[in-house]
């Protein structure tokens, strides 16, 4: 999960107008048939993840304004229910962890934050803008996640790195007491704000590539 | 005030059938500060007969029992004319109504050097479970039992009926009760008797004579009245200083001049083997990130104060000593300082007793400390003057031992 989270973000990061044709066709199974599919040629086509600029896009039907806005609610409440997901899979091994041995343990309250970041990457990236079929009509769901992912990529990379100080902290803090903390309160820093950001930037985001 | 303090004459008292009365006695009975020939006695009275308190050996019946007067809804009796290092149960009477029965041990006499053994804990919040006051409860082997402070989370309070509420609904629980009743208590209070932070000058002279009155009125202890710093002795094993650590704040000092030099002296001229300094705040430097945002509310905070009595101690190689304190949420066993000043010297933190674990992402640990855990806890110190070593052991609400450090 977080190899395939870490190469997608890699991936996005780095494409072009160049890689971005070579994404057209691989839009939402509703919107492929009014375009005719290309094969992917590279694996970060096969992803899906590149810039929806080139793509051909079906007819879009708008819904009404009131189930745009009960789609929009239901982003809001996946994105919401995604991040209660992620802090309960760094939150209960730590928890458990404490339970048994009484005292936390730096990297098991950091390491953990790896599978949690991976699955809501992979949960905002893949299931999230399909929340917005819920709304009705004929959404352009590739446009949709290609705009939101265009937002949240740089505190997705933040989010990474603050992970990655936190681990290093907490490897530090074995070692002796107080010595990795900095780092650890940096690292839990940039998680936080990179995990807001990312969730607000997802919100806004999608909003806007689904309206347009 | 409305603490009584009876008369410490001794009669004779043949003994009478009496009924054990809750309503009388609603948060039961409780001890405080033993010497060497008494105690003081402490219950919540609502009656209007005369009230007597009853003492007697704890291998004997009652009807040899010594008799007391005593006065006031929250009765306070000083017995004395006991004998050293023996075990004593009481109980008060008022009629045909009898509260709860307590127990207690007078101290080991000066000159002697016996084993002893204390609980202690801290932070016992209202409304988590007070499984750990329960097992404490059921030692019959301590001398006295330390309670560090944050015995009530008061921080709503602001009249004295108010604070006398929120005393009253954590002693009139089967926990506090048993435990009260079981073994003497030496306390001191920390911030949350008064309010959160609680630092001298940060609440109303109002509000915070209130709350002195609900501790003074809740609490056996021999004073009555701000100071409330004082020692405790155990024969020539050991000697207990009692600190206030909250109330007496003035900056740059940590604790008053007077305090300072009453503590500096009394420690030069101990001759006990051991010196237990019940700070209801940590000493021990926890200068880390995660820690030190709240330096300003313990010794840290105040350098001047912290390395006077280190140094103190240090300078005039008392030893014995251990300091022991709460306050943090977490049981912590490490010395004083990493290097330098207190390096020598040795911190316990006991309880908290009932609380939310401290939510620090990293706790103590080497090279400076050698144990810690936010279990709620109570623990056991074993003074023992012959190997000349503190065995600290943690225990859990299920009587697991936690920890156990040789000092």
């Amino acid at each position: 999960m977080l190899a395939i989270a870490a190469t997608a973000l890699a991936l996005s990061l780095t494409a072009g107008p160049a890689a971005s044709d070579a994404g057209a066709g691989l839009d939402e199974a509703g919107t492929a048939a009014a375009s005719a599919p290309e094969p992917a040629t590279d694996a970060s086509a096969a992803l899906g993840l590149l810039s929806d600029a080139g793509v051909a896009r079906s007819p879009v039907e708008r819904p009404g304004a009131l189930r745009q806005t009960g789609a929009h609610l239901l982003f809001a409440a996946g994105v919401v229910a995604s991040s209660l997901l992620a802090v309960g899979l760094v939150y209960l091994p730590a928890r458990g962890y404490f339970d048994v041995v009484g005292r936390p343990e730096p990297l098991v309250g950091t390491i953990t934050f790896v599978p949690a970041g991976a699955l809501k990457i992979a949960v905002s990236y893949w299931l999230l803008p399909e929340l917005y079929r819920a709304g009705g009509g004929t959404p352009d769901i590739e446009a949709t996640r290609q705009t939101m992912w265009r937002w949240v990529r740089w505190p997705a990379l933040t989010a990474a790195l603050g992970v990655v100080a936190c681990i290093v902290g907490a490897a530090l803090e074995r070692e002796a007491f107080g010595r990795g903390q900095l780092l650890m309160a940096v690292g839990f820093s940039g998680v936080a704000l990179s995990h807001t950001a990312f969730d607000i930037l997802s919100i806004v985001a999608s909003s806007y590539g689904y309206r347009h | 005030m409305s603490i009584a303090l009876a008369s410490t004459a001794l009669v004779r008292c043949g003994g009478q059938p009496v009924n054990e009365a809750p309503a009388e006695f609603p948060l039961g009975v409780a001890s405080g500060d033993p010497s060497a020939d008494g105690a003081i006695l402490w219950a919540r009275y609502q009656g209007s007969e005369a009230l007597k308190v009853l003492v007697w050996r704890a291998t004997a019946d009652a009807s040899t029992a010594l008799e007391l007067s005593a006065d006031g809804p929250y009765a306070r009796v000083e017995v004395v004319g006991l004998d050293p290092g023996t075990a004593y149960r009481f109980a008060f009477v008022a009629g045909a109504h009898r509260s709860p029965e307590g127990r207690f041990r007078t101290a080991p006499p000066a000159g002697t050097r016996p084993l002893v053994r204390f609980g202690a804990t801290s932070c016992a919040k209202y409304g988590w479970p007070f499984d750990c006051l329960a097992r404490a409860a059921e030692r019959d082997d301590l001398d006295a039992f330390l309670m560090l402070g944050d015995t009530v989370y008061a921080d709503e309070a602001g009249t004295l009926a108010q604070y006398r509420d929120v005393w009253a609904r954590s002693f009139v629980l089967p926990a506090f009760q048993s435990l009260r009743a079981r073994t003497a208590l030496i306390a001191t209070w920390d911030d949350h008797e008064f309010d959160n932070n609680f630092g001298g000058d940060n609440v109303p002279p109002e509000r915070r004579q209130a709350a002195e009155q609900a501790f003074f009125e809740h609490m056996p202890g021999r004073v009555t009245a701000r100071p409330i710093w004082r020692s405790v002795r155990f024969g020539d094993t050991a000697e207990v200083f009692v600190l206030d650590s909250r109330s007496e704040r003035e900056e740059p000092r940590y604790i008053s001049a007077a305090q300072m030099q009453w503590l500096k002296a009394a420690l030069s001229a101990s001759t006990a083997k051991f010196k237990v300094m019940m700070s209801s705040v940590p000493i021990a430097s926890y200068a880390v990130p995660f820690f030190q945002p709240f330096a300003d509310d313990r010794w840290e905070g105040f350098p001047q104060s912290r390395d006077e009595i280190l140094r103190h101690i240090d300078e005039q190689q008392i030893g014995g000593v251990l300091w022991v304190a709460g306050d943090f949420h977490l049981a912590c066993a490490g010395r004083v300082s990493a290097k330098g000043v207190g390096a020598n010297q040795y911190e316990v933190l006991v309880g908290p007793a009932a609380q939310m674990p401290n939510l620090s992402p990293s706790y103590p640990s080497g090279p400076q400390f050698d144990w810690s855990s936010g279990i709620n806890n109570y623990t056991e110190l074993e003074l023992d003057p012959e190997r000349g070593t503190i065995r600290a052991r943690w225990f859990d609400g299920r009587g697991r031992a936690l920890y156990t450090r040789d000092i």
